[in-house]
């Protein structure tokens, strides 16, 4: 025992003087600070193995004699001597990848020189036979010494970072392998939502908790990938089951299939496209959609999101449905009262007093303004009942159309109209692009506030589309009414001072919304109105989906 | 002048009643026949039950036909009018309240 205790007690010498050695030899050239550096980088490579090494403290002049004992106390010798030995070596390769093998091969020097010294009996691990007392090399000149020292550090700073950076790298790959693996997501979400910017996991679970459907398919329609709520979308048990299918399977209009892929092959990226498909219990369905092109995994693949919209379609189909037929049914009634009230006034108006002849002949201006509500509404809920072919159309014809149209109103007026010089062709349903000049300027022609009145018609390109504006010089609109004079029957004003329904705008906005359009107005109340829409420019590829979209 | 046929195919008896007035205002010289739906203005047409008598229902001259009828469409009845031979040179007004062809 006293032998054994004897030994462990020589064993430990020898490591205080290793560790004395070591610093000899660095320190001078390093620098204290950078020599502490690289101890506390090996240290912490082998913490987990050796949890003594981190108990040891090092001061600026050295190892502190007493924190090596105390860290050893409780340790098994060989596993002290081992670790002691990791760390050496630890060092050594350290030294070599930054200091350079100058450095290093003085450090392994002088320590094998200390081994040497040292009693054999000890059973050190023994360096190489016959070692030959290697050579010093020379002493850097004083000069140097600093610029190495700035060297090192900045050495140690980088390398701490390239660990930093593949210790994260390592954890990243380990969390997407646990991640694959598991599917218990819940435990694990905590940890990773804290760094979204980190990540697969990140993305992951935006596909796995979108309320929108997420596919991925090959470019043959082939399913690689889909989120749960397709799942639910197209009444399949899960979404694995759907993997290895082909999408055209769900399609009711396979044709739809290849339209959208040309469109992907012109410019990437489909958006909003209303697409009709059956579920797997054969329920038929309306998707809207967005697609684009995208590499996944290697290969050129569709990421498809897709919102179910069945039921707002239904809805809204059936407030089309309900509109259409309430107006056309409310048109019979109002053409007897107005012809009868005619009737009544031709035949038997001798009859009646003055007020007696007056009261028909508000009934006949009541009922005829009615038609023209129930025809604003019938006009209304058509944009979306009823699809219009979408055909090339040069607005200058357009317009030239509808100022015909109103020549009445401009001659009346004495009104001064100016078109641009350049007008485009447009992809559009004739009728309903000169619906919209027409509602337009007969606003602009309306509301002049008793001004002759000046009208511009603008046009410009602006990105994916065009813009057209309507920009007159009448009595404008507040701000605070922007939002309401788009509002069905909403009127700024007494019918008796300004005509008409309040159905106009609208339909306007009805028209230009379901064509893939904006409408807005700008106004300085006294000073006139530009209301403004825009229409999508023609795609290369024939784009016979713009008006489906409307439905 | 020959005094002309028409056929109104009309199920609401107030507008025939204003049709027939619009008829005597302008001062035309004319026989107007009512039927209320399609059904029975086929049945005028090929002279069947009622109508088969030539001197009581003359072959019309013009019709005017109300799109939203009961039984037989005012759109099918037009189909079968335009595509039988006695018939599609007789001239069709379609009476609606849609300002725009549907």
């Amino acid at each position: 025992m006293a032998q054994d205790e004897r030994q462990w007690q020589a064993t430990a010498h020898f490591y205080t003087q290793l560790f004395a050695c070591v610093w000899q030899q660095l320190a001078p050239y390093l620098g204290a600070a950078t020599t502490l550096d690289l101890l506390a980088l090996a240290t912490a490579t082998l913490a987990e193995a050796y949890p003594f090494l981190t108990r040891l403290v090092w001061r600026p002049e050295g190892l502190e004699a007493e924190s090596f004992t105390k860290a050893i106390a409780d340790e098994p010798p060989a596993h002290v001597q081992a670790g002691c030995e990791r760390l050496l070596q630890e060092l050594h390769g350290l030294v070599q990848t930054m200091a350079g093998s100058l450095l290093a091969q003085r450090l392994v020097a002088a320590t094998e020189r200390l081994r040497l010294a040292f009693d054999p009996a000890l059973s050190l691990p023994t360096p190489a036979e016959e070692l030959e007392e290697p050579p010093l090399p020379a002493e850097p000149r004083e000069l140097a010494l600093p610029l190495l020292h700035s060297v090192a550090r900045q050495a140690v700073q980088l390398y701490r970072r390239l660990q930093a950076q593949e210790a994260e790298l390592a954890r990243l790959r380990q969390e997407r392998e646990s991640l694959r693996q598991t599917p218990d997501l819940v435990a694990r979400a905590a940890e990773v939502q804290r760094q979204p910017e980190h990540s697969e996991a990140f993305y992951h679970t935006l596909f796995e908790l979108s309320p929108d459907g997420v596919i991925v398919t090959t470019i043959d329609g082939t399913i690689l990938q889909a989120n749960p709520r397709v799942a639910e979308i197209l009444e399949v048990e899960h979404p694995d089951a759907l993997v290895g299918r082909n999408v055209i399977d769900f399609y009711v209009h396979p044709e739809e299939r290849d339209a959208l892929l040309e469109q992907i092959y012109t410019r990437q990226r489909v958006e909003g496209q209303r697409r009709e498909l059956h579920t797997q219990r054969g329920r038929r369905i309306i998707v809207m959609a967005s697609t684009s092109l995208i590499d996944y995994r290697g290969q050129p693949c569709l990421l498809s999101v897709m919102r179910d919209v069945t039921e707002r379609a239904r809805l809204r189909q059936e407030m089309e449905d309900f509109a259409y037929s309430a107006s056309h049914d409310l048109q019979a009634p109002l053409r007897t009262f107005e012809g009868y009230a005619r009737w009544l006034l031709e035949d038997y108006g001798h009859l009646l007093d003055s007020t007696g002849r007056q009261l028909c002949q508000e009934i006949i201006d009541e009922a005829l303004h009615m038609k023209k509500l129930l025809d604003g509404l019938l006009e209304y809920s058509r944009i979306g009942r009823e699809h219009t072919q979408a055909v090339e159309v040069d607005v200058r014809a357009v317009l030239e159309q509808v100022l015909h149209d109103l020549q009445l109103e401009i001659a009346e007026t004495g009104a001064r109209i100016e078109l641009p010089e350049s007008l485009p062709r447009v992809y559009y349903p004739e009728v309903r692009l000169v619906q919209v000049f027409s509602n337009l300027l007969s606003n602009a022609l309306k509301f002049t506030g008793g001004k002759t009145p000046e009208i511009v018609i603008g046009c410009s390109e602006q990105g994916r589309y065009y813009r057209f504006s309507v920009s007159d010089n009448g009595i404008g609109i507040a701000p605070e009414h922007f939002g309401r004079i788009f509002e069905i029957f909403k009127r700024l004003h007494p019918r008796e001072q300004y005509p008409g329904t309040g159905a106009g705008l609208t339909i306007v906005k009805k028209i230009v919304e379901a064509h893939g359009g904006q409408i807005g107005v700008e106004s300085t109340p006294g000073q006139g109105s530009t209301f403004w829409f825009t229409i999508p420019k023609p795609e290369p590829a024939g784009d016979a989906t713009a008006d489906r979209a409307a439905g | 002048m020959r005094q002309l046929t028409v056929l109104l195919v009309e199920d609401n008896p107030r507008d025939v009643r204003l049709t027939q007035r619009a008829f005597t205002q302008a001062g035309l010289a004319h026989d107007l026949r009512v039927v209320r739906d399609g059904d029975e203005a086929l049945a005028y047409l090929q002279r069947e039950g009622p109508y088969r008598d030539p001197h009581t229902s003359p072959r019309p001259d013009l019709i005017l036909l109300d799109l939203n009828l009961p039984r037989m469409s005012g759109h099918e009845l037009l189909r079968y009018v335009k595509q039988d031979h006695r018939f599609k040179q007789v001239p069709v007004v379609v009476l609606t309240t849609s300002g725009r062809p549907r």
